[in-house]
């Protein structure tokens, strides 16, 4: 009996065992040497953090989710690297590994032993794989929940590690696996750099968990400078004593902080899934008219008076199949409510974060500044662009002078409105002259839709559009998956607690060592939140110590 | 003529004519009597054969020894035209740190090397403090010595109080800090240079410009013209294969007391003006940066009752890796004393900051605070420390480190008067600041070489940096690399895993600076690495390699390096399980849950635990105690080499990304990025993947262009070199 239970806590069949204890006229218990438990449970007991700070090295093992985000039929996790077989044989639980470069259909489960999943397994032993390395990939169904067990699953293994963005293909790269045509094209596959990815993960986290991380970084930034000002100038300068103390105290607080959020974080998180839609434009053009329609529900209170809209007002639906989050905002203007201010600024803020940005325009004013124009000249973009500083938009996807596009982002522009002008006319001739597609395939961005609210006319034209940018959106490998980037993060706020954990050892032994492992921590917080490196530790030294020439 | 005081020069000048008699003549009408004290009279002539036998007839009569070595060639003044004959494969212009380490260098490997500077009596003047080293900057200086360069070792023949800082927080930051005497210091690093540094001459004149021709075989785009040697202001022409450039503060220099200002490079000296200019006309970015000096007070007015003194160390350690011990006996060393400034000192700054030129301008300043006018207008209200630092044994001058001033010269008297311990100094020299032009590090290679001017290198306080230290690392650096330049080898450049060197360089040519760039060991990842202990095993056989490394510090060095090895493989070798250390040695911090066997060399990192102790347990291990030095090394070996076991990983990574090098001639307007990003390439001109990741701003996008270009040029480069073998 006791047999049979030690098998099922391994995973293992113990009828098979039983055969090969036979054959090895052995009993069947005398089975279980250190060794053979070694290899079935490299893991030891349940380990529940990744752990070691070599894992960062090159011959690390990686795994990130090949297939975009929203609702997908099947997701892809690949994993590569040196452990990548025992990957496979610890989800699915047996000892031999599928035959090679062959999809074979198997159960899946996770580190307690519950089964995760039924899906296909391929595995691809070094270098004829596509990093050159040992590889493996799941591909399993793509619902939130099962995607996220899969990746937990992956991230609780010793030696696994989700990968940075651009990861794989830089180890394909190294190994010269990619041709030279394959690089250009994925080159812009990794435009989706840390900064751009880092922004796009903590848009996707609710408000003030992006804050709670930006809060960690800079705590930290400033222990880690207190004790560089303390080792590179406490015998010059007048650094005082208590600094350590400080550090020390910090420190402490930090840790606990991180090991509560860590440990009840699976409720604290609420990852928003489904892409963001924010309706923009200035106050009583129509948006929340437009959220309305597109519901089919009197979701937001429409007056004739502007300044209705207050709040953000969120509706989720499915268009088309995919998760969409709708968001209704507060005109942009400048007033003196102060409620209405606080509207302005959630929806400036909102612009920032939404995957796609729909402006709202009314065609009345659209068409009195073409008169007022001399020569009854003006295109829409210029329009939009003149439009731009009084919504106070600069700096997000509609403001073409920054300069810096990010790829990722979208928006679409709506003319709404149109039965208070002549449409066919003036409003026509304004939109040919203009360079702006009005039937997009949406692979263009700034696609126009001249619509009217009241009378539903164009109405079918813009939720087409709007399908077809949210479909491109969603099968966009670039557009994080929240799972896969909370698994990300987890696995770098673990890291950044160890290393806190290690510094108060360290402390009495050598400063030098303990600044090492703070400085490790602040590390993997910046894959986070933002890199902070020797200068911007230099530049908290410098402000809050008076050091000398 | 005017002699500076204890080195009288004479200038003998011809006029063609090849008697003996004459010069002589007209010497002794310009020579004045030497000092009781002179050393080795400097003569410059136009042939030195005839002068030198000329000499020797006559030394018997002026007493004094008079060492004939001949330092340049010098010409009257009527012969403008006719250009020099003489030619040199290094042209170093300046003479402070960077310039004699540059020199010293570029000699040592062989080169004929030329130092042309104002003032030959001011080589090896320490302008502004009278210290060496500190926590990073000792650091640089244990790198310099390694690369056998010559300031290390003169500290140790000068120093009149050694101090190593840091020793509570662990070897890697230990920083060896020593107090000078500027004379001494002058003195010993003069002597080396003259008499005992062959292939070095010297000549004292302003450098008015560059002699520049268009470059032929281009390096890059930029690149369109080559230095062949300088121009003196007297229109005569000294060729030279490269040009080391080490002007340091002379560039358009402005010196500032008060609200007057003074063209000047240092009190006493006059600025570079012709020369900043043709450098801005070639087309390089120039910056505007400012420093400051504190003033010099009597020691003799302080009363030292209150304040507190710290003493040296007891026995002092030396800098260099070749010398067991320093020259001054540890009793002898001077003390240093700590006072602060108060609320009256600050009264006075706040209350005259409008007679105040320096910091009312719009300088670019340092986020650090250079004077105490900026100390006490970002941390008001509290003390600052002064550190009184004596600046010789025989003199009484004093330095107040800490009170870097450029307020009008009563002021600063009525300011020093308030602070405890000077109610009643003497202010010898009022401090003062200097503004000058400084290069964009950015413009220059990993070699120190500039792009836009081939063979034409910039090192030094020219850079942007701020220090004896920082200067003189960047000068041996530029010295090595002018001289491999001219025996086409490839450059020496040091990474940032292997010397705080190379952080100081990788930060100045990629990212710039905008302020005196100062070395801390913050700026350096890898900092347990970089030790000063080990500066010797990442530096020595590198550059004996490069042939900067003289014989003699070469074979010490291979001989502690064998010693090392043989005595770590030893180390190792003695392994036992911990419960049976634990017995002999009857220690009790080690832990008997750990399975398996523990070397000796593991047990060398527990706290408290000597290669003494070790030795009473392990006989063979015995004659390693009586070596001091090497036990300490291997100590600290020990207790760093789990941490970094975890760093290899980074250090590999970091150096892979060095070894992918890009072409020269990369064309990055090419290449499918941003404009913002071009621009910043095409500023800096990386010459690795390494270098180029770190340029702030880069994306991950540009590092794959970047890195399929490499990968393109190739495999073209490989093709075209299969065609070349088979033309058919």
């Amino acid at each position: 009996m006791a047999f049979v239970r030690k098998c099922r806590l391994l995973g293992l069949c113990s009828r098979r065992l039983a055969h090969v204890a036979r054959t090895k006229h052995q009993t069947a218990s005398s089975l279980f040497t250190p060794d053979f438990v070694q290899q079935y449970h490299p893991w030891g007991v349940s380990a529940r953090f990744s752990s070691s700070a070599h894992e960062y090295g090159f011959d690390s093992t990686i795994f990130a989710l090949s297939s975009g985000h929203g609702k997908c039929g099947v997701a892809v996790v690949r994993v590569t690297g040196p452990h990548a077989s025992s990957a496979v044989r610890l989800l699915t639980r047996r000892p031999v590994l599928p035959a090679v470069r062959r999809a074979a259909l198997k159960r899946l489960y996770d580190s307690t032993g519950e089964p995760l999943d039924r899906g296909l397994v391929i595995w691809f032993p070094g270098p004829h794989s596509f990093t050159g390395e040992d590889s493996c990939e799941f591909h399993v169904h793509g619902g939130p929940s099962v995607v996220t067990s899969l990746l937990q699953a992956l991230g609780n293994m010793e030696g696994l590690r989700p990968a940075e963005a651009g990861e794989f293909t830089k180890r394909a790269f190294q190994n010269g696996k990619l041709d030279l045509t394959e690089v250009e094209g994925l080159a812009d596959l990794i435009h989706a750099e840390t900064e751009a990815q880092r922004k796009q993960a903590l848009r996707q986290m609710e408000g003030d968990l992006s804050r709670l991380y930006s809060d960690w970084s800079r705590r930290l930034l400033k222990c880690v400078a207190n004790v560089e000002a303390y080792i590179d100038f406490s015998e010059d300068e007048n650094i005082e004593a208590g600094v350590l103390d400080d550090v020390e105290r910090e420190v402490c607080q930090l840790r606990e902080e991180l090991e509560r959020h860590l440990s009840d974080g699976r409720r604290g998180e609420r990852l928003r899934s489904g892409v963001q839609v924010a309706i923009l434009g200035k106050p009583n053009v129509g948006k929340s008219s437009l959220l309305n329609a597109v519901c089919q529900r009197p979701a937001a209170i429409v007056t004739p008076v502007a300044g209705t809209t207050r709040d953000v007002v969120e509706s989720a639906v499915n268009l088309g199949g995919y998760p969409v989050l709708l968001s209704d905002t507060a005109g942009l203007r400048e007033t003196e409510d102060i409620v209405e201010q606080e509207g302005v600024r959630r929806a400036r803020q909102r612009a920032q974060q939404a995957d796609i940005s729909v402006l709202v325009l009314d065609a009345t004013d659209v068409m009195a500044a073409v008169s007022r124009q001399p020569g009854h000249y003006l295109t829409l973009q210029q329009y939009v662009q003149d439009h731009i500083p009084d919504l106070g938009l600069q700096g997000t996807t509609f403001d073409t002078n920054d300069g810096t596009t990010n790829p990722t982002d979208s928006y679409l522009i709506v003319v709404n409105k149109s039965d208070l002008v002549d449409a066919g006319g003036s409003l026509g001739t304004l939109l040919a002259s203009s360079e702006l597609a009005t039937e997009g395939d949406g692979a263009r961005d700034g696609d126009v839709c001249v619509m009217s609210c009241l009378t539903g006319e164009g109405m079918d034209g813009f939720l087409q559009l709007l399908q077809l940018k949210v479909k491109l959106m969603c099968g966009n490998p670039l557009a994080g998956n929240p799972s896969f980037t909370q698994a990300r993060h987890r696995a770098h706020l673990t890291a950044c607690l160890q290393a806190l954990t290690s510094y108060a050892g360290m402390c009495e032994r050598d400063l030098v060592l303990a600044a090492e492992e703070l400085r490790t921590g602040l590390r993997h917080l910046g894959k986070i939140t933002g890199k902070m490196g020797a200068e911007e530790i230099l530049d908290v030294i410098f402000r809050d110590f008076c050091i000398g020439k | 003529m005017e002699f500076s005081a204890g080195k009288p020069e004479i200038v003998i000048l011809r006029h063609g004519r090849t008697t003996s008699h004459f010069p002589l003549f007209f010497a002794t009408q310009q020579w004045q009597r030497p000092c009781e004290d002179s050393g080795p009279v400097r003569i410059f002539c136009e042939t030195h054969t005839t002068v030198y036998t000329m000499l020797q007839r006559r030394c018997v009569r002026f007493g004094s020894t008079v060492s004939t070595r001949v330092l340049s060639h010098h010409h009257t003044g009527h012969d403008r035209r006719r250009c020099h004959t003489g030619r040199y494969d290094v042209i170093v212009v300046g003479g402070g740190h960077a310039g004699t380490e540059a020199a010293a260098a570029a000699a040592r490997m062989g080169a004929n090397t030329l130092l042309v500077t104002h003032k030959l009596d001011t080589i090896g003047e320490m302008s502004c403090n009278p210290s060496f080293g500190g926590v990073g900057k000792g650091h640089l200086m244990k790198e310099i010595d390694a690369l056998d360069g010559v300031c290390a070792r003169i500290c140790d023949k000068s120093g009149i109080q050694y101090k190593v800082l840091n020793t509570r927080k662990g070897p890697a930051v230990w920083g060896p800090r020593a107090q000078i005497d500027r004379s001494l210091y002058k003195k010993h690093l003069q002597d080396e240079l003259f008499s005992d540094t062959p292939n070095l001459t010297f000549l004292a004149r302003p450098v008015e410009d560059l002699i520049l021709t268009p470059n032929s075989q281009p390096d890059s785009d930029v690149c369109k013209q080559l230095v062949r040697g300088v121009r003196l202001d007297d229109g005569q022409c000294i060729h030279g294969d490269t040009v080391v450039l080490t002007t340091g503060t002379f560039l358009r220099g402005q010196i500032n007391i008060g609200l007057e200002t003074r063209p000047a490079g240092r009190v006493g000296d006059a600025p570079a003006i012709g020369l900043a200019r043709s450098l801005e006309d070639a087309g390089f970015t120039v910056g505007r940066l400012k420093t400051g000096t504190p003033p010099r007070v009597d020691g003799r007015t302080i009363d030292y009752t209150h304040l507190s003194p710290q003493p040296g160390d007891d026995p002092p350690q030396p800098f260099s890796f070749l010398n067991d011990a320093v020259w001054i006996k540890p009793e002898d060393q001077v003390l240093c004393h700590l006072t602060h400034t108060n609320s009256t000192v600050d009264k006075i700054i706040l209350d005259n900051l409008h007679l105040d030129r320096h910091v009312l301008e719009e300088t670019t300043g340092p986020r650090y605070c250079p004077s105490i006018e900026s100390k006490v207008l970002r941390f008001p209200k509290r003390p600052h420390q002064i550190w009184l630092e004596p600046e010789g044994l025989d003199t009484p001058v004093v330095y107040p480190n800490g009170i870097s001033c450029t307020l009008p010269a009563e002021v600063q008297v009525d300011m020093v008067r308030q602070i405890r311990g000077l109610e009643r100094a003497e202010v010898i020299r009022p401090g003062y600041g200097v503004d000058y032009d400084y290069m964009d590090p950015r413009q220059l290679k990993a070699s120190l070489e500039t792009h836009r001017i081939k063979n034409l290198f910039f090192a030094g306080q020219i850079n942007g940096t701020t220090g004896y230290e920082e200067a003189a690392a960047q000068g041996i650096i530029a010295g090595i690399n002018a001289v491999l330049k001219v025996q086409n080898r490839p450059a020496f450049t040091v990474s940032r895993t292997e010397g705080y060197i190379g952080v100081l360089i990788d930060d100045l040519t990629t990212q710039g600076t905008n302020e005196p760039y100062r070395m801390f060991t913050s700026r350096a990842e890898f900092r347990l690495s970089l030790r000063p202990d080990n500066a010797d095993e990442r530096l020595t056989e590198k550059g004996h390699q490069a042939g900067c490394v003289s014989h003699y510090r070469y074979h010490r060095f291979m001989d502690i390096k064998h010693s090392l090895d043989s005595s770590l493989q030893l180390l190792k070798s003695f392994s036992q399980s911990s419960t049976k250390w634990k017995r002999q040695l009857n220690y009790d911090l080690l832990s008997e849950t750990k399975s398996g066997t523990q070397s000796a060399f593991d047990l060398l990192k527990y706290p408290d635990m000597t290669i003494a102790r070790l030795g009473d347990v392990v006989p063979e291990l015995r004659h390693l105690v009586p070596n001091r030095q090497l036990c300490n090394r291997l100590q600290i070996e020990a207790m760093y080499s789990c941490m970094l076991k975890k760093q290899e990983q980074e250090i590999q990574e970091v150096r892979r990304d060095e070894a992918m090098t890009l072409p020269d001639n990369l064309d990055f307007t090419r290449l499918r990025v941003s404009t913002e990003v071009i621009e910043k390439l095409a500023l800096t001109r990386p010459q690795t993947i390494g270098a180029a990741s770190r340029i702030p701003g880069i994306t991950p996008a540009a590092m794959v262009q970047l890195l399929r270009y490499v990968k393109n040029f190739n495999r073209q480069k490989r093709g075209s070199e299969t065609q070349e073998l088979n033309p058919a």
